[in-house]
């Protein structure tokens, strides 16, 4: 482990929803207090603020997280700015993390803010404009174009069905509905309801995929001697790793996340980890689609290529199977308010590892657990892992 | 030489244009909705964190010198009268003509605040900075609940 040992020591979070009368700064202080709260820490005690966001585009201000600083507790500290796109939650964590194990700071609050609802007509439209200006746009494309010729490549290669790939939706949908801050939890929806859902961009389907959401997480991480002083519980960051893929998108290999295997492959390097299927005992991938859970399953080396699906047929995957995964509910039930759904994992862990995940709470005292993001032009990924 | 000054006219080479079309459907949020409909009343409202000893306006949820919450009991009333503290006089409008008539704004410190608003100053007159001002609304009828329902500031009369 490079540098200073750090630990989280508290986190809070908002509701997720589909539209919040909340400004996206009183979200990011609903977030921040709560975090502070939970740890009995006040803002006096904070170094150091990181703030993570996805594109200004959504709440429609740029240079938003200089406009969102006053509800993260920005003012007057040393901030900074965490932003690849949808990995963004777990690297704000990172960064946090490098702040303390660097010795530069003792104490860092880590906040993530997103309010979809200000993007109109649709938050999608934000995302036409990350292309290639001259060879991509004048085709007119958007992000289901790159997530459906994905999820077709990825089905095709190993033989898959949508069958197998909506169970991931149906799974996360029902553990969500024991969030209490979740915005899409059902504990009763059922394959066919996704198989019947509507076609967006085949094969994905409206239940494939998870909602547009407004909403905020922080978390509060702190240096071994501080920490030990704060909690009885600290959660300590074992390792951690990022990488980003190529920008030429159709150059990737549309059916293994490589980025992310390169990511995992740090995070498990700095943790001492050789068999991250016997030493991962929860895991919350990044799971905006159905098929990216099982897409970023295999790249974390948690399954055998094409394989991932196997693990949610056979109930491992379930909250009380060998490997809980996104025992939260995830991006898919819980909500997908972009930089916030990352964090909101990481939030995850670091809950279920205390054993304070109340109904959601997975069964074996978990020691250690993992939280991935996949972002930027769906190019990078962010891995953390925690252990007690 | 940069690249662009080589390029005298822009037809001469293979060009796309291209613009970015999002709009934004923006929530005033928790205080500013009642902060909001405090102007239509015509009033302004300031909050008082009791921890830090300091008067948002517009007022905020949340004080982002502690993060304390600014609840219902940390409302009160500002204004409408206030200090000038400074000002300036705008000849060229944001697209880079002249602005005919000149803008004038200020920010202004009004009475019982610590935190101090951008407006509009009406003009006709001289200003200085320190000078006392005071809040000119709209009548009741044309008011919306936004900022626009002040007019501006003008000098306080004696
Ligand atoms: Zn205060």
């Amino acid at each position: 482990m490079a540098g200073r040992r750090v630990a989280i020591v508290g986190a809070g979070m908002t509701k997720f929803v589909r539209r919040a009368l909340e400004t996206g700064q009183e979200l990011a202080w609903e977030a921040a207090s709560k975090a502070l709260e939970s740890c009995e820490m006040t803002l006096d005690q904070i170094d150091a603020v990181v703030l993570g966001s996805a594109p200004d585009a959504f709440d429609g201000v740029h240079m938003k997280v200089e406009y969102l600083s006053p509800g993260a507790g920005a003012w007057g500290k040393p901030t900074i700015r965490g932003y690849v796109g949808g990995g963004t939650g777990v690297f704000a964590a990172i960064q946090g993390w490098y702040h303390i194990a660097s010795g530069m700071f003792d104490t860092v609050l880590v906040v993530c803010e997103e309010k979809m609802s200000s993007c109109h007509p649709h938050p999608q439209a934000a995302f036409n404009y990350i292309f290639d200006h001259t060879l991509e746009r004048p085709l007119g494309p958007n992000l289901l174009w790159i997530f459906a010729l994905e999820m077709n490549a990825y089905m095709t290669k190993y033989g898959l069905t949508k069958r197998d790939i909506a169970m991931v939706a149906v799974k996360n949908k029902r553990n969500a509905a024991d969030h209490p801050a979740a915005q899409l939890g059902d504990p009763h929806i059922t394959i066919e309801d996704v198989l019947n859902s509507e076609v967006l961009a085949w094969p994905v389907q409206r239940l494939d995929v998870s909602p547009t959401s407004d909403g905020a997480v922080a978390i509060v991480m702190a240096a071994e001697h501080i920490a030990r002083r704060v909690t009885n519980k600290p959660v300590w960051v074992e390792g951690v790793g990022w990488s980003l893929d190529t920008q030429y998108w159709t150059n990737r290999d549309l059916s293994y996340p490589t980025y992310v295997e390169e990511a995992a492959r740090k995070a498990y390097a700095m943790a001492g980890i050789r068999e991250p299927r016997k030493e991962i005992h929860i895991v919350e991938p990044y799971d905006p689609f159905d098929y990216k859970e099982l897409h970023h399953l295999e790249g974390l080396l948690l399954a055998d290529r094409g394989k991932a699906a196997e693990l949610i047929a056979l109930g491992i995957a379930n909250r009380d199977g060998d490997m809980p995964v996104t025992p939260s509910g995830g991006l898919l039930g819980v909500g997908n308010p972009i930089a916030a759904a990352g964090l909101m994992k990481v939030a995850e862990i670091f809950w279920q590892l205390r054993g304070e995940a109340g109904k959601r709470q997975v069964p074996g005292q978990p020691r250690r657990g993992l939280a991935q993001a996949w972002g930027d032009l769906m190019q990078v990924g962010t891995v953390i892992i925690l252990g007690i | 030489m940069p690249l662009i000054e080589r390029i005298q006219h822009l037809d001469e080479v293979r060009a796309w244009r291209g613009t970015i079309q999002l709009e934004g459907v923006y929530t005033a949020g928790v205080a500013g909705e009642r902060w909001l409909r405090g102007l239509q009343e015509g009033k302004i409202y300031g909050t008082r964190c009791p921890r830090c000893r300091y008067t948002y306006v517009p007022a905020r949820r949340f004080c982002e010198r502690c993060l304390g919450p600014l609840g219902k009991d940390t409302w009160i009333e500002v204004g409408p009268s206030g200090t000038l503290v400074s000002w300036t006089r705008l000849h060229v409008a944001p697209d880079g003509t002249r602005q005919v008539p000149p803008r004038t704004l200020g920010l202004i410190r009004l009475d019982g605040a610590d935190a101090v608003l951008v407006h509009e100053l009406i003009d006709g007159q001289e200003w200085t900075s320190g000078m006392r001002v005071e809040a000119v609304f709209r009548p009741p009828a044309e008011r919306s609940g936004s900022i626009r329902d002040l007019l501006g500031f003008r000098p306080l009369s004696p």
